[in-house]
């Protein structure tokens, strides 16, 4: 509990990770509140109103099949980071898991975890996830799989390295001497350490996570039209780039401003969650 | 009270030092540990002690020999007896979990020997009073707290679990003198049914805690002696490393004595 208003303490000390905390805060919240929002369906198609202006009807205007790019863009909210965050979830729960056991238990099971790893990131990962998904078939299932597959071994590597690092502390000594099991060892000492810096990476990480997804999407590899995603509408606002160049901008600004928005959350958090960095500061204590 | 508890017998213990090189850190180490007997480990900074406190604790295995604690192997008895093992490190900083308060690191020590809610087991508010800190620094982080208070923490939580092997790794190295003399005062009335390895480089210390001294040179145990022999006339059956660091604390006992401070 202490340590919790800690660092929430830390965290609402810098503003701009704050400012981005409720950013993407309010981005989820459109996302699934999008249905109250927005009174245009996103798969309405409406040939007479084409690439329509900005109106009181339509705030951000029409695309190329006259759907409404406000409710798209709120809709696509839903997909582009429930799939980024669900990519990450799975990713730093498996990668951490391995990572964990391995640097706990060594031996064998070490070696193979870590063989694996090293096979998989060997490859450029975004050349991987393209091969992945070009093999198994375009489509959201395979998107995320793939992404998954491509990413659990950097969290494997850095679980590890963690737990080894934390392996040679004193406290590590004194509960192993004090003849507390490794699964007890591994619960109460290394992950409340290690998941500071494991949530920093995975904060990092949704970024480029979004980013991969909505190439996949944009390449016509991720999630299939007409579903509303930001990287599918990026593509089919390509289709007309020439003249309407402003059918970019909306999917395009959604993608930077909630990309930069984990950079800046992750960066807060890294400060935030240091352990030995969340100390009271001078003059704060009561 | 006499009975041998831990007895480390010929132990031997290499560090690989680039390929092919191996540095022999303790060479043939053989002595024994008993029950109620303070037991003063002394040698000069690099002879090996912390290696063999390390070996003694099961946290490293030796290259050669055995270590039986009641006859049995360590890591055997370790298994056998949670808690009965407890040690205080020099290096106090990652002695605690940085997120633990203090209230919950001296709880480790009790929850070692399964005695968390037991009747018999002294509260944590006990175990801090009786190394001489606060109650109500219990839920403060322990990194908030002096070098000082987190040695005394570590102690707490050592005592906690009544250890049968207690080991101190210069764990006393951070206190102010009047505080070293209250914790050896402790740790004498604590050593009735335990067995204590005292790690020291300070002679006077070790002659105030310990009923016996081994001295540790370049790897091999060159003295084990009464504490009183260090204090006879002829000190011929001593080592030369012993004599040598007795010759150094003479000449600061002669100075105080000197100055008017002698009785």
């Amino acid at each position: 509990m202490r340590r919790a208003r800690g660092i929430w303490r830390a965290l609402w000390r810098n503003k701009v990770g704050m400012a981005s905390l409720i950013f993407l805060c309010l981005v989820l919240a459109a996302g699934l509140f999008a249905p109250l929002l927005s009174a245009h369906d996103p798969l309405a198609v409406d040939m007479k109103n084409r690439l329509g202006p900005c109106t009181a009807e339509h705030l951000l205007g029409t695309d190329s099949l006259g759907r409404d790019i406000l409710a798209r863009l709120l809709y696509g909210a839903r997909t582009s980071m429930g799939l980024a965050l669900c990519v990450m979830l799975a990713t730093v729960g498996i990668g951490s898991l391995l990572g964990l056991a391995a640097g706990t238990f060594r031996g064998l099971f070490d070696s193979l975890v870590m063989r694996v790893t090293e096979v998989l990131m060997s490859f450029p990962s975004e050349v991987l996830v393209l091969a992945l998904v070009g093999m198994a078939g375009p489509g959201m299932e395979n998107a995320f799989w793939a992404c998954v597959l491509c990413r659990w071994p950097w969290y494997a590597r850095v679980a590890r390295s963690l737990t080894l690092g934390f392996r040679d502390m004193n406290y590590v000594a004194y509960a192993r001497v004090a003849g507390f099991s490794r699964t007890h060892i591994l619960v109460r000492h290394i992950l409340p350490c290690a998941s500071g810096e494991i949530a920093v990476l995975a904060t990092l990480d949704c970024a480029s996570v979004l980013l991969m997804i909505s190439a996949l999407s944009f390449l016509g590899l991720g999630v299939q039209p007409p579903v509303p995603e930001w990287g599918t509408m990026l593509g089919e606002a390509r289709e007309v780039m020439i003249l309407h160049p402003w059918q970019m901008l909306p999917p395009g600004l959604a993608i930077l401003l909630v990309v930069a928005a984990f950079n800046f959350l992750g960066d807060a958090l890294r400060d935030a969650l240091d352990p030995w960095r969340t100390l009271p500061q001078p003059g704060e204590r009561p | 009270m006499d009975k041998v508890f831990v007895s480390v017998s010929h132990v031997q213990k290499r560090y690989a030092r680039g390929l092919r090189k191996k540095v022999r850190v303790l060479e043939d180490v053989s002595f024994e540990l008993r029950l109620g007997c303070v037991t003063g480990l002394l040698g000069a900074s690099g002879s090996g002690k912390s290696t063999l406190a390390r070996l003694l604790l099961g946290l490293e295995k030796p290259d050669g020999g055995r270590i039986l604690i009641e006859g049995q192997e360590l890591r055997a008895w370790r298994a056998a007896n949670r808690g009965g093992m407890a040690v205080v490190f020099q290096d106090y900083v990652t002695s605690v979990n940085p997120v633990f308060t203090v209230e919950e690191c001296v709880a480790e020590g009790l929850e070692a020997c399964g005695k968390r809610n037991g009747e018999d087991s002294p509260c944590v508010a006990e175990l801090l009073a009786r190394v001489g800190l606060a109650e109500s620094l219990a839920d403060r982080r322990c990194l908030e707290l002096s070098g000082g208070q987190i040695q005394r923490v570590c102690l707490a939580r050592a005592f906690a679990s009544r250890p049968r092997l207690l080991v101190l790794d210069e764990a006393l190295s951070s206190l102010d003198v009047s505080l070293q003399a209250g914790m050896a005062e402790l740790l004498r009335g604590q050593a009735k049914d335990m067995a204590c390895l005292f790690i020291t480089h300070d002679i006077q210390l070790a002659s105030l805690i310990c009923e016996r001294i081994l001295v540790l040179d370049q790897g091999k145990i060159t003295d084990n002696v009464p504490t009183e022999a260090l204090f006879a006339e002829s000190g011929a059956h001593l080592s030369p490393a012993l004599r040598e660091m007795l010759d150094c604390t003479m000449v600061f006992c002669s100075r105080f004595e000197d100055e008017g401070h002698g009785a």
